[in-house]
């Protein structure tokens, strides 16, 4: 945390310009259980739509956050969020900005939420990351292998502290089914479940409709590094996903960034990702590590598809070869033995509520730790799931070099993992 | 079912050649990135003084690893301007294009003038992409004259060059890029990066 000499000063030239006797409140001067302004981690917000608001109230409950500025392309969003910070602070000091690069600029602002939609969450990263922020990123946080690794090494080029928004790793049924993975109570791992919407991607385009003005919402800066499509007003309603252009993986990641990531920690290969992938069908992706170790991506759904044994969305199983253990968003667990489940904390936190999550980041922007979903651990969860998105694309099995991070033999394959950016868009 | 729907290079190139409307030919550019070959080159080329189709078809040229693909993109950059051009600058970045390095050069003293920033930007990423040794010949100058942001800009992508170099096994001169940083960026992230890499 970089806890400038510039916001000391302004605390001490604002005291001297108001004037003596003046009223602190004793929040400012870290009393009450308050943390004083010179120790809050100043945090900053890029595209704050509906989840960008819950992940963003998370940050707000934190008393060692002073949230500052929202950058929207969207006026309606920006005015929301400034509003928000408002009823929080009781002040009109949150600044509203529609080009990133302004925010960025800030040398006050420390750290960063990135809650755009998909196609701008490695650029806005990384653009953060040369800024010196530190940063909380909504998943999937690549459309494409090529950024996952761009972004990865943006990363630890500046040494930032980054968290990806797979918060399940701080959610406690999660966590306690891949820590029973990793005892060993389960017996020598087999094989690691991950629970994924139905494979698809449209390069559909909406039809047409005039282009707002862009003080009210910006379509050019909305588009960002995507190619280029005629504006209609529902994909800035945050109905982008299904599309190409804007959501990566052929809508794999959505969930397979939290499922496989967690399979990732059950198999222990945190620093490795599976040699081969092959696609039975729309559904189904099968991969396997080097440690032979399957990897079952399969069909979850809303509606409790795909005949999991616990409810809920994002389920994961984890099987050895003596017994399994289930998670999903529902905070529960099911065990092949009820032995199994003991010590398992009831009453935990829903798998879609990133408060732990959260707390980890700021934990980590303090003490320069590494929070659960870094970079590399999102570099490596990522690229499996391109990685089988592209085994779907091909319709082929694919082999995959885990340290080099290409494909073997396969140039159709190796084309996938990369497209351009629309200009003046860049790493 | 997935997506590629597509096998023929033919049948894509059928529909860039027509007078299909744009959304097809985008279409067609996504389903070239499986299949384009040196047959592609030409039709896709054609399409970068496109304000709509450029950055689509940008995506088949990357793609095609036949250097008549970048021969194109180098062809091309004298009809282009402002943001096809930089896209097209990008991708030859993205190619990793040694030949490139002249022409990006000429494009990098837009960014110390001013003239043309997006270009100028465009150029200087790319040569840390490409990061062959001409290009950091040409950073370092650019480092020495630039000033404010836009040294800053230059500085980043200087630090890019030093991975390549290092993923090139070019450690030595990786090394010798980083001490050139440091020295030159006193302070801040650059400096920062600089020392610790």
């Amino acid at each position: 945390m970089s806890l400038t000499s510039s916001r000391r000063n302004f605390i001490k030239t604002t005291a001297l310009a108001v004037g003596v006797p003046t009223f602190i409140p004793a929040s400012a001067l870290g009393r009450d259980g308050h943390v004083a302004p010179s120790n809050r981690i100043v945090l900053g917000a890029i595209g704050i739509g509906p989840r960008g608001r819950q992940v963003l109230s998370c940050f707000l409950r934190e008393k060692d956050v002073q949230f500052v500025a929202i950058a929207d392309v969207q006026e309606d969003r920006r005015e929301t969020v400034r509003r928000m910070a408002m009823r929080k602070y009781g002040t009109e000091d949150c600044a509203k900005y529609n080009d990133m690069n302004e925010l960025l600029a800030r040398d006050d602002i420390d750290s960063v939420l990135i809650c755009t939609g998909d196609h701008w969450h490695a650029l806005a990263s990384i653009m953060a990351a040369k800024a010196g922020k530190d940063i909380y990123c909504e998943k999937p946080c690549s459309l494409t292998i090529r950024e996952t690794q761009e972004l990865a090494d943006a990363i630890q080029r500046y040494d930032r502290v980054f968290q990806a928004g797979t918060q399940r790793r701080n959610v406690d049924n999660f966590r306690f089914a891949c820590q029973l993975a990793n005892s060993g109570k389960l017996g020598k791992i087999t094989e690691v479940h991950a629970g994924i919407l139905k494979l698809g991607e449209s390069f559909d385009w909406l039809p047409e409709e005039p282009e707002p003005d862009p003080s009210v919402c910006d379509w050019n800066r909305w588009l960002g590094p995507s190619p280029w499509r005629p504006f209609n007003k529902r994909y800035v309603q945050g109905r982008w996903r299904g599309y190409y252009d804007f959501h990566g993986g052929a809508a794999l990641p959505e969930w397979g960034a939290h499922t496989i990531d967690l399979c990732q920690w059950a198999a222990d290969a945190d620093d490795t990702v599976p040699v081969e992938y092959e696609a039975k069908d729309d559904t189904t992706v099968h991969a396997t590590y080097a440690s032979g170790i399957k990897l079952i991506m399969r069909l979850s759904g809303f509606k409790g598809e795909g005949g999991w044994n616990v409810p809920g969305t994002c389920p994961v199983r984890f099987e050895g070869d003596k017994g399994w253990i289930e998670a999903a968003d529902s905070g529960k667990i099911a065990t092949s033995d009820d032995a199994l489940a003991e010590g398992f904390p009831a009453g935990g936190l829903a798998g879609t509520d990133p408060t732990k999550h959260v707390r980890d980041f700021l934990d980590c922007v303090k003490s320069r730790k590494q929070p659960a979903a870094n970079g590399e651990i999102t570099r490596r969860g990522h690229i499996v799931s391109h990685a089988a998105s592209i085994a779907w694309r091909v319709g082929r099995k694919v082999r995959f070099d885990p340290e080099k991070e290409v494909f073997l033999d396969d140039d159709e394959a190796n084309r996938m993992c990369s497209r351009a950016r629309r200009a003046p868009w860049h790493v | 079912m997935s997506s590629k729907h597509v096998l023929s290079e033919e049948s894509q190139l059928a529909i860039l050649k027509s007078d299909a409307p744009p959304h097809e030919k985008a279409v067609a550019c996504h389903k070239l990135v499986y299949v384009a070959g040196p047959k592609s080159v030409a039709p896709l080329a054609a399409m970068l003084n496109d304000e709509i189709l450029s950055d689509y078809a940008r995506s088949g040229l990357e793609a095609i690893e036949d250097a008549s693909a970048s021969q194109a993109l180098i062809d091309a950059l004298p009809k282009l301007k402002g943001r096809l051009l930089a896209g097209a600058v990008n991708s030859l970045g993205v190619r990793r294009e040694g030949k490139a390095v002249g022409v990006l050069l000429t494009f990098s003293e837009k960014f110390t003038s001013g003239d043309d920033l997006a270009v100028g930007d465009a150029a200087v990423s790319s040569l840390g992409m490409i990061a062959s040794e001409p290009a950091v010949v040409v950073l370092k100058s650019l480092i020495s004259r630039s000033f404010d942001s836009h040294r800053t800009a230059v500085g980043h992508a200087s630090l890019m060059a030093v991975e390549r170099l290092r993923s090139d096994g070019k450690a030595a001169d990786a090394e010798e890029l980083l001490d050139f940083l440091a020295d030159a960026f006193p302070d801040g992230p650059i400096h920062d990066a600089a020392k610790r890499l």
